[in-house]
């Protein structure tokens, strides 16, 4: 797989989870219950879902967090954007682009967390928009890799069972 | 790729998320981002980073994460099963209890008191569906979760650039394998 298309499929996993995390107060407003009640079980398992925290769309909320939706919103955008710079650059600087993505996000977590500073809607999105982007940027490359040896591997077996197949001349 | 080297800490990372991911209470974090997945993913990354003679690269914390996230849904899904008729069996006096409180109150419209009546008279058949379902949830949205977590566990821990990749060991008898080196020659010391 060529960094274009792990891109490509990076950019359709997003892409399909912010179009369901944005259809599911759609198809509950709009008379579909059983769909809306699916999506919002399926992210249940990964967010709190806490209406007070959340976005709202057509008088509903999405069925995850406003700090989930900005990492939703980062991947899809961190894919857009993402190339193959960061798995070529200085390992100091890919680690410092993690930490430097991660720490904002902890910290609005964590003062949010101990009451020190309660946060707000627009702290916990672009915090989760910046980690979800960070995240993204590593995926892309990460993904084009795996196939990459994924490849190699089927490459060197088939290889392998050409040199064991009889009447090979010697 | 090396897989018996990444067999073991994917099965280490895979039982520690999948085990925090069902006992009550703590299972609670996962509501932060899948934050149990993900950190299994990590966990997973830093002891393949630890044991491997070679840079890691992400694509293979990737691998790692993936393998972690399947072994960890199923790891919670087993332990689910028991849990789960273990806190319906010794919830069981409290769920009468919670019944009695709803015959008691007098102005819950019929429809809203048999809603409720349903979903706390679950049978055991009713349960294991549930958590069925929900395992096969669990067997998508885990390993996608922990793949992130061993690509983020990669770029935090791997600090070596990574170098050409090996080639593969020859097959025995192998008559188009490359000779083996020669052994170091024996030089006299004077």
């Amino acid at each position: 797989m060529t960094a274009r298309a792990a891109r490509f499929v990076a950019l359709a996993i997003f892409g399909c989870a912010a179009a369901t995390i944005a259809a599911a107060p759609l198809a509950r407003r709009y008379g579909h219950p059983r769909a809306a009640a699916a999506i919002y079980a399926l992210f249940s398992s990964v967010c709190h879902q806490r209406a007070e925290r959340s976005f709202f769309l057509a008088s509903e909320p999405f069925p995850v967090c406003q700090r989930c939706t900005g990492i939703y919103s980062g991947l899809f955008l961190g894919a857009l954007v993402a190339g193959d710079a960061l798995a070529l650059a200085r390992i100091r600087t890919r680690r410092a682009w993690v930490v430097g993505a991660t720490l904002p996000l902890a910290l609005d977590a964590a003062l949010a967390w101990s009451g020190i500073r309660p946060g707000s809607a627009l702290t916990r999105a672009a915090t989760g928009l910046l980690f979800g982007s960070m995240l993204a940027t590593l995926l892309v490359p990460a993904l084009s890799e795996l196939a990459a040896e994924l490849a190699a591997r089927r490459d060197s077996a088939l290889g392998r069972q050409s040199l064991r197949a009889p009447g090979r001349p010697s | 790729m090396n897989e018996a080297g990444m067999l073991k800490p994917a099965l280490i990372g895979g039982v520690l998320l999948g085990i925090l991911s069902v006992v009550p209470g703590i299972h609670l974090v996962n509501c932060f981002c899948c934050a149990w997945v993900i950190g299994g993913g990590i966990v997973a990354a830093y002891l393949y980073v630890k044991s491997s003679a070679e840079a890691v690269t992400l694509g293979r914390g990737a691998g790692l994460g993936l393998i972690a996230g399947a072994v960890g849904a199923v790891v919670d899904t087993l332990f689910s099963i028991p849990l789960n008729f273990l806190m319906t069996r010794l919830g069981g006096d409290a769920m009468d209890q919670v019944r009695k409180m709803i015959e008691r109150v007098s102005d819950l419209p019929p429809e809203a008191r048999d809603a409720m009546g349903r979903i706390f008279s679950g049978s055991p058949a009713t349960n294991l569906f549930l958590v069925l379902a929900a395992g096969l949830i669990k067997l998508v949205v885990y390993p996608v979760m922990a793949m992130l977590g061993g690509t983020l566990g990669v770029a935090l821990f791997e600090k070596r650039k990574p170098g050409p990749p090996l080639p593969p060991p020859p097959l025995p008898g192998d008559p188009w394998a490359p000779p083996p080196p020669p052994p170091p020659s024996e030089t006299p010391s004077l």
